[in-house]
C-alpha cells in the first residue's frame, strides 16, 4: 500500500502563513474591513497549536495521570465557559448544570471508550487526550444546543406551559414538546454526521490518520468508533443538561415559574 | 374550605398583599375586587403556587398545603388562566388531552355530563369535532370551564373567564356555574371586571 507520510517542510508552511498574512493585510483596507479578525486569527490558532504541541510532546515523554488529569480539567474549564457565553438564554444555577452534564456524559464516555481499546490508557497519552479531546469538542455543541433550545422553547410557550401546570400537569409532562424539539435540536448535527460519513466528506480524524500513514480500514474503525461515542456524549449530556434546567425553571413546585424571565 | 394565615406577597419589589388572614369557604362565591392591575391574577397564581407567596399556615379541607403534591393541589384548587392557551387540533382533544394528565388519571372523562353541558349552553355535539383554531375567545372560555366543571375541583379561581361573552352567553354559563355549584365544584373566587352582580350572595374579597 503507498501510504507513506509525508512532512510538512518550513517553506510549504511560510508560504500558507505568508499568503494568509497577506490576505489579511490587504482586507484591512475600510471597504472589507476584516483584516484585524483574519490577522488576529490566524495568529491566536498558530500559537495555540504551536504551545499546544509542545505541552503534548512533554506529557508523551513524562506521561502521568496527573499532567493528563490537569490538560484534562483545563479542556473542560474552557469547554463550558465556551458554551455559557454563547448561551443567551439564563437560568438559575446554569453553570452548574452545564458543568454537570457535560462532564457526566464526557467523561464515562471517553473513559470507557478508550478503555475498551487500552485499559491502560493513563499510560498512553497519545491515544487518551487525542480522543477525550474529539469527544469534548464534538460534544460540547449538542449540549450548548440541546439547553439553548430548550430554554428558547420553554420562553416561547410559556402561556401554554402555565395553562398546562394549571391544570395540574407535572413539569416533565408540560415541557415533553420542548423536550423532544430540543433533544432533536441537540442531536441533528451529529446523527447528520452519522448518515452521510464517507459518502459526503472524509472526516477530519480519518483523513488525519490516512495522511499519517495509517491504513483507511483502521482509520474507519476509529472514525465510526468515535462519531458513535460522540453521540452517546451528546445525548446523555443535551438530556442532563434540558433536565438539570427544567428542574432549576420548575422547581420543585414551579413556584417561582411565572415570575421566572429568561434574561 | 381554604385556610391561610399571614399570607404575604410580594411582586416587583411591591407589597400585593400582607399579613392577610382569610378563608373561603364552602359553597360561597367570591368576587375579588381591587383596582387593576396585575395584583388580582398574582394572587390567585400563588393560591395555586405557580408564584411565591409567604404564608404562616394554609390549608385546604383542613389539609396543609406542603402535604399536597403542586399537581395533587392544582387538581382541587383550578386555576383558569386570564389568557387561555389552547391545545389539540379537535375541541375534545382539550377535554380529554387534560385527563389523560398524570394527575388525573384516576377520573374518567364524563361524556354523558359533557354532553349535558353542552346542551345547556345550545352548543351542538358537533362542538366537540370543530378545529380549536377556529374557536372564539368567548367559545374558548366556555371551553375552559366546562372542563373544570369536569375535573371536580374543590374551588374554581375564575381570572376574567367570561370577559370574552356576550350577555347572553354570560348569563347561560353562570347560570350553569350556579347550577353545579355543590356538585361539580364548591367554591368559586372570581375576577371580573363586569360589574353586574351575577352571583346574588356574592361575597367581596379584596387583597388589602
Amino acid at each position: 500500500m503507498n501510504n507513506q507520510f509525508f512532512q510538512i517542510s518550513p517553506v510549504a508552511l511560510t508560504i500558507v502563513s505568508g499568503l494568509v498574512l497577506a490576505q489579511g493585510l490587504f482586507a484591512l483596507r475600510p471597504e472589507l474591513d476584516l483584516g484585524k479578525t483574519i490577522i488576529s486569527s490566524a495568529i491566536k490558532g498558530a500559537v495555540q497549536l504551536a504551545l499546544i504541541a509542545t505541552v503534548l510532546i512533554w506529557i508523551f515523554a513524562h506521561p502521568s495521570w496527573y499532567a493528563q488529569a490537569l490538560v484534562v480539567s483545563i479542556m473542560v474549564f474552557v469547554a463550558v465557559r465556551t458554551i455559557l457565553r454563547r448561551m443567551k438564554n439564563h437560568f438559575p444555577s446554569k453553570t452548574s448544570s452545564v458543568t454537570f452534564s457535560l462532564c457526566l456524559s464526557v467523561f464515562p464516555v471517553a473513559l470507557m471508550g478508550v478503555s475498551l481499546i487500552q485499559p491502560h490508557f493513563w499510560q498512553y497519552p497519545s491515544l487518551f487526550l487525542p480522543l477525550f479531546g474529539m469527544i469534548l469538542g464534538n460534544s460540547m455543541n449538542g449540549v450548548a444546543l440541546g439547553i439553548e433550545r430548550f430554554m428558547e422553547e420553554i420562553k416561547i410557550s410559556r402561556l401554554g406551559l402555565i395553562n398546562q401546570l394549571s391544570l395540574g400537569a407535572t413539569p416533565q409532562e408540560a415541557t415533553a414538546e420542548a423536550f423532544r424539539k430540543s433533544l432533536k435540536a441537540a442531536t441533528t448535527p451529529i446523527l447528520n454526521t452519522m448518515s452521510v460519513v464517507g459518502i459526503v466528506s472524509l472526516p477530519g480524524m480519518m483523513s488525519g490518520q490516512i495522511l499519517a500513514g495509517g491504513s483507511p480500514l483502521e482509520a474507519s474503525k476509529y472514525q465510526i468508533y468515535i462519531i458513535f461515542l460522540v453521540f452517546m456524549s451528546v445525548f446523555i449530556g443535551s438530556l442532563l443538561g434540558m433536565a438539570m434546567a427544567r428542574n432549576k425553571i420548575m422547581g420543585p413546585s414551579s413556584r417561582s415559574f411565572y415570575t421566572w424571565k429568561a434574561s | 374550605m381554604l385556610l391561610a394565615e399571614n399570607y404575604s406577597l410580594q411582586f416587583a419589589g411591591l407589597n400585593l398583599v400582607k399579613n392577610l388572614n382569610f378563608s373561603f369557604e364552602r359553597g360561597a362565591v367570591y368576587r375579588l375586587s381591587g383596582p387593576t392591575g396585575r395584583g388580582k391574577s398574582l394572587f390567585l397564581l400563588s393560591l395555586i403556587q405557580l408564584v411565591d407567596a409567604h404564608y404562616s399556615r394554609l390549608e385546604l379541607e383542613g389539609k396543609s398545603c406542603s402535604s399536597f403534591s403542586p399537581e395533587a393541589w392544582r387538581a382541587r384548587i383550578l386555576y383558569l388562566p386570564q389568557i387561555l392557551s389552547l391545545s389539540g387540533e379537535k375541541v375534545s382533544d382539550m377535554f380529554s388531552q387534560a385527563f389523560a394528565l398524570q394527575i388525573h388519571r384516576s377520573k374518567k372523562l364524563d361524556y354523558k355530563k359533557l354532553g349535558e353541558y353542552l346542551q345547556f349552553m345550545d352548543l351542538s355535539p358537533a362542538f366537540l369535532n370543530s378545529p380549536v383554531t377556529g374557536l372564539s375567545g368567548g367559545e374558548a372560555q366556555i371551553v375552559a370551564i366546562l372542563r373544570a366543571l369536569l375535573l371536580t375541583p374543590a374551588i374554581i379561581l375564575a381570572d376574567e373567564s367570561w370577559s370574552a361573552m356576550d350577555r347572553e352567553l354570560k348569563q347561560k354559563i353562570i347560570a350553569l356555574l350556579k347550577r353545579e355549584q355543590g356538585q361539580a365544584f364548591h367554591t368559586l373566587v372570581f375576577i371580573s371586571h363586569d360589574e353586574t352582580r351575577y352571583f346574588p350572595d356574592e361575597k367581596q374579597f379584596s387583597l388589602d
